[in-house]
């Protein structure tokens, strides 16, 4: 099966500072595939190469098997590659249905031929990701963890074939996460390939089919999550010095 | 040659000067992140406080200049630097810059004040004109002692910086001033020490600047030659001190070496304006050319305020009382008052053009009464002009209207094939129509001169003004599309500066010679003719609003209730809500797919339109306006005053728009009347009073932003707002009646027409205090806001209350820790949490 996204040979330098080393990885067509390892191992950096709010040093991005390197985010996006910040980016001036609502109504700017009804899209997507209750608040009056569910939701009205999640699950209760969880795999059996990047290790492990490990801007393992259990390159990245 | 070595030796003294300016600049910047627009006026400022120790008390050299350099510039800095600018920390970007412009305006009112008549004579330079031979050519001393004093400081500057305790701590400062203060370390007083340093070399380059000047020094002349460093700080990215000398340098030979060349090549008079240009349109090409780091502030402002949607029937209510306002004062109110109160209209319509940018679009501009004189220009070129020989002065308007046109053919010729053909189909379209354009004027015979030729304003030619005005906004935004906050902002304030030297101030006609056709003079644009535009009111609807000032103001309230209707919709629209997005998001916008370049040109397109209409409707106040009008320092009060009053509201560009018109000089003259009427009293009324309104009343009240960052007319506004609440509303309705049975009693003449308006405006002052007495449910108190806020979940960013078990628990859960790494009576964070 041919990836749907697949990140060559990428190598993002700051300054002196490599952060992300030489990464190649596949993501392929209707899975979940996971990227861990520790702060500051690189993993947000090749986020944003992916969707091209950074251009690596070398590398290249392939979507759909079409070089997107040098593609601005927003035609990225428009090819069906939507994500989600670590970093909170949400619209704060406006309310958490506008937020989901705005994302549609910029698909229908771009995506003409095939216009939706933008609020009821977003009452649908409110709906799918469990906001309803807070659908009325402002987006700095509702705590991180719901605050990311957002972020999904504005992810989804792109109708997006590849999302990637950046740390969704971080700030969110224990039962919130088994509730996510469930979530993206409901994501996943729609079709949409989920690539995600999280902390918790339960999460990555109870959903992903295949995870990369990242430590240091290289990929030091990979596999399914039993693999990457009992690997001891990982074990060492983890808990070592 | 000997000149050429002159040209070099002013040009690197020039130069010399401006590093000294632009050094302080980047220190201050460096240390707080606040880029002090009032630099210049720091370095004005200074400059007149010598010449009034040196010439007008007649003190040593020296000694005026340490008691100005050493002593005065950098207490001025410090307190600057406590009272104003440590507020600004964690303030909206817009907060950040407008609080500095509001001490750019303060420094200059307060020199008008005090130096303002007579004007100061011409500095007298050091060591007079004594002049020294090198080689073949003089050189005056003055220029030495320039060169020589700015390498020292700029030495000693880097000893400062490097070498030091403190320039350690400055530097470090930049980076982290949490992590600088962990360390041991004092940001606070580093700050304040660079503050100083920058007050005290802003005032040494005003000092020496204004001896170079030949003729007597003027405040703004002067502030802005200071402003002229901005581009060297720019050209150092604010961080480097090294690019930010070399930048300096080549302004400096900039400036002396076109001074030299125009001189000898002067034949295109329309190009005189250029020399004075030449910084600003250098700080512009810097500001697009270079890549920017991240601003700070854009990280920092995560506190960004909100600015509430309005709700679409209290709009109509407010358009509709906005205009039922105006009708009723039309029996009540003399000639005077009518013109203030107009041109306070007038400014806020233009003001709603920044209600759009910046409010909504979070896009920044300084300058919108630069786009004001545009709409009247274009108005006069398109609409309203004056009789000439068609030959001579073809409009201008006409042929960028025929490019447009050119253009938008192209473009369409452009669908019809591929991408790659359809730019430069555009651009061959637009050339071909242009041609065609001045083709046709060459061949246009008798007297005309822009497309119609009125007498009155018409409705067609406002329609113009607006599509034409919306055109070029566009286009001057197009390289302006990658810049934003601070950038964006100086972006548009060399741009002011620019149009004022070259378009405003332009006497001349520019001539074209086409060649092998017509006579060598074929066709001339008269841009700004005699240094007035005139703007005759039109006569719609059967009503002359030539014959009634009244008239005219009461047309303008509509106009702004139509506008500010307008914005609401807009507001409330799709397109409103991605101008939200991308103020709050660009990057979160560019992952939905959102193209930002059509959003922001169709922003700032649709924001020079209105502003365009504004400034004809403005030059329509007073039938004529001249480059004054359009002068960056008249723009900046009304920016500060939308800001004070509200950016993100229709409401605030009224009230910011009165208060710029009229509420300041309205003040002035009470008090002028005053102290005519209690002669005793005049030091208080006149000397005081009356010149704080008129010269620094504006400013004042922007930079109470610093400790209230909301601006202290929003939070009056609050005190309102549970009026119009369910509650309130027949509280409201019973002051109406009341009011409207008080104005009658004016109709009856049973009361004058002053008592009437002191008690209205008593009344309506007091309404939120009579509203609590009687029914004290319409407010909520403190605490129960209090309650409310802490009814919110803690975030895991930080808690301001005591930490509960239930919170550990969660942080625990939320930080992935085993429950017995953190408990309750552990938790190390608990006291300080309480704090």
């Amino acid at each position: 099966m041919m990836p749907i996204l697949e990140v060559s040979d990428v190598t993002v330098d700051f300054g002196g500072n490599r952060a992300v080393d030489n990464v190649s990885l596949p993501v392929e067509l209707g899975s979940l595939t996971g990227l861990i390892g520790p702060n500051g191992a690189g993993k947000t950096t090749l986020f944003n190469v992916v969707n091209g709010l950074l251009s690596p040093s070398a590398g290249k991005v392939a979507f759909e098997g079409k070089d997107i390197t040098k593609r601005k985010p927003h035609q990225r996006a428009r090819m069906g590659l939507a994500r989600t910040f670590q970093r909170l980016e949400l619209f704060t001036s406006l309310s958490v249905r506008e937020n989901i609502q705005v994302a549609g109504e910029i698909r229908n700017s771009w995506n003409v031929d095939r216009r939706v009804d933008a609020a009821a899209e977003a009452e649908r997507v409110i709906d799918l990701i469990g906001l309803g209750e807070v659908a009325d608040a402002e987006v700095s009056e509702i705590p991180t963890g719901q605050a990311r569910i957002v972020e999904l939701g504005r992810a989804l009205m792109t109708q997006p074939k590849v999302l990637l999640l950046d740390e969704p699950a971080s700030g969110q209760t224990e039962d919130e996460t088994v509730v996510f969880g469930e979530l993206l795999k409901k994501l996943a059996a729609e079709g949409i390939t989920i690539f995600l990047v999280e902390h918790d290790m339960a999460l990555v492990m109870s959903v992903c089919e295949i995870i990369h490990v990242l430590d240091f801007g290289r990929i030091i393992a990979k596999g399914t999550p039993e693999e990457i259990q009992t690997n001891s390159a990982v074990l060492e990245a983890y808990l070592g010095s | 040659m000997d000149e050429l070595v002159l040209t070099t030796v002013i040009g690197l003294s020039l130069g010399s000067i401006y590093a000294i300016a632009s050094t302080g600049l980047v220190v201050t910047y460096a240390t707080s992140g606040i880029f002090n627009f009032a630099h210049g006026a720091v370095g004005m400022f200074a400059a007149f406080l010598y010449w009034q120790f040196r010439w007008g008390w007649n003190w040593p050299a020296p000694l005026a200049a340490i008691m100005v350099v050493v002593v005065i510039c950098p207490i001025f800095g410090i307190l600057l630097e406590r009272f104003v600018i440590r507020g600004l920390r964690n303030t909206m970007e817009i907060t950040k810059i407008v609080v500095p412009i509001s001490l750019l305006l303060l420094l200059t009112g307060g020199a008008s004040w005090i130096w303002g008549s007579p004007e100061p004579e011409t500095m007298r330079r050091f060591w007079g004109n004594a002049r020294i031979a090198v080689g073949e050519v003089f050189i005056s001393w003055h220029n030495i002692i320039v060169l020589i004093v700015s390498v020292v400081l700029a030495a000693g500057l880097l000893v400062l910086l490097y070498l030091t305790r403190l320039g350690v701590t400055m530097r470090a400062v930049v980076d982290n001033p949490e992590l600088t203060q962990i360390n041991g370390a004092r940001p606070n007083w580093a700050s304040a020490m660079s503050w100083a340093i920058g007050s005290s070399l802003a005032g040494i380059a005003g000092v020496l600047l204004s001896s170079l000047q030949s003729s007597a020094i003027s405040i703004f002349v002067l502030t802005l030659i200071v402003v002229n460093a901005y581009a060297a700080a720019i050209f150092g990215r604010l961080r480097s001190l090294t690019l930010t000398f070399v930048g300096s340098i080549v302004i400096g030979l900039a400036v002396s070496y076109w001074n030299w060349v125009s001189e000898v090549g002067s034949k295109w008079s329309w190009l005189s304006g250029f020399r004075v240009s030449i910084p600003v349109v250098l700080l512009f090409v810097v500001l697009l050319i270079l890549p920017h780091e991240r601003l700070r502030g854009a990280v920092v402002s995560r506190v960004k305020e909100r600015f509430a949607v309005p709700a679409l029937s209290r709009s109509l209510i407010w358009a509709v009382g906005i205009v039922v306002f105006f009708l009723a004062a039309v029996p009540l109110i003399q000639s005077y008052p009518t013109l203030l109160l107009s041109e306070g209209l007038a400014f806020g319509i233009i003001a709603l053009s920044l209600v759009l940018l910046t409010g909504y679009a979070g896009e920044i501009n300084l300058a919108p009464l630069t786009f004001a004189g545009i709409g009247a220009i274009v108005a006069q070129q398109f609409d309203v002009g004056l009789t000439t020989p068609a030959r001579t002065d073809f409009s201008l308007a006409g042929i960028i209207f025929l490019a447009i046109v050119g253009a938008v053919v192209g473009w369409a010729i452009g669908l019809l094939f591929r991408k790659a053909y359809g730019r430069i189909a555009v651009f061959v379209s637009a050339a071909v129509f242009m041609g065609l354009g001045v083709v046709s004027a060459l061949w246009l015979e008798g007297e005309a001169s822009g497309i119609v030729s009125e007498e009155r304003l018409s409705l067609t030619g406002i329609l113009v003004v607006a599509v034409v005005c919306a055109l070029i906004g566009a286009i001057i935004a197009l390289p302006a599309l990658r810049l934003r906050g601070l950038y964006l902002g100086l972006a548009t304030f060399a741009f002011a500066v620019f149009m004022t030297n070259m378009v405003f101030k332009q006497r001349s006609t520019l001539q074209l010679n086409i060649p092998w056709v017509g006579d060598g003079e074929d066709f001339g644009i008269n841009l700004f003719t005699g240094g007035v535009v005139f703007v005759p009111r039109p006569s719609w609807l059967g009503i002359d609003f030539k014959e009634s000032g009244k008239a005219y103001m009461v047309l303008l309230a509509v106009v702004f209730a139509i506008i500010g209707l307008g914005l609401v919709l807009l507001r409330r629209s799709a397109f409103g809500r991605q101008l939200a997005a991308m103020k709050d998001s660009p990057a979160a916008c560019a992952t939905l797919g959102l193209s930002i370049v059509r959003l922001k040109l169709s922003v700032f397109a649709l924001s020079s339109a209105i502003a365009g209409v504004g400034g004809v409707l403005y030059v329509g106040v007073e039938g004529t306006a001249n480059e004054d009008n359009f002068f960056i320092f008249a723009s900046l009060p009304i920016v500060l005053l939308l800001v004070v009053a509200g950016i993100g509201y229709v409401s605030g560009a009224f009230a910011g728009g009165i208060l710029a018109g009229m509420f300041f000089l309205m003040m002035s003259d009470v008090f002028s009347k005053l102290s005519t009427d209690y002669s005793s009293f005049e030091w208080l009324f006149n000397d005081v009073i009356k010149n704080f309104f008129f010269f620094v009343g504006a400013a004042f009240a922007a930079i109470t932003l610093a400790s209230n960052p909301g601006g202290f007319l929003n939070d009056m506004f609050d005190n309102y707002r549970p009026l119009a609440t369910r509650k309130g509303l027949p509280l409201l309705g019973v002051w109406f009646v009341l009011q409207g049975g008080f104005y009658w009693f004016v109709n009856l003449q049973w009361v004058g027409m002053w008592t009437f308006m002191l008690i209205s405006l008593g009344v309506a002052l007091l309404l939120p205090v009579i509203a609590k007495a009687i029914v004290p449910s319409l407010y909520v108190d403190e605490e129960t806001l209090q309650k409310r806020k802490t009814a919110t979940p803690p975030e895991l960013v930080g808690l301001d209350r005591d930490f509960t078990a239930e919170d550990v628990t969660e942080m625990n859960t939320a930080l992935h820790m085993p429950a017995d790494v953190m408990d309750a009576d552990r938790a190390i964070g608990a006291d300080r949490g309480a704090e």
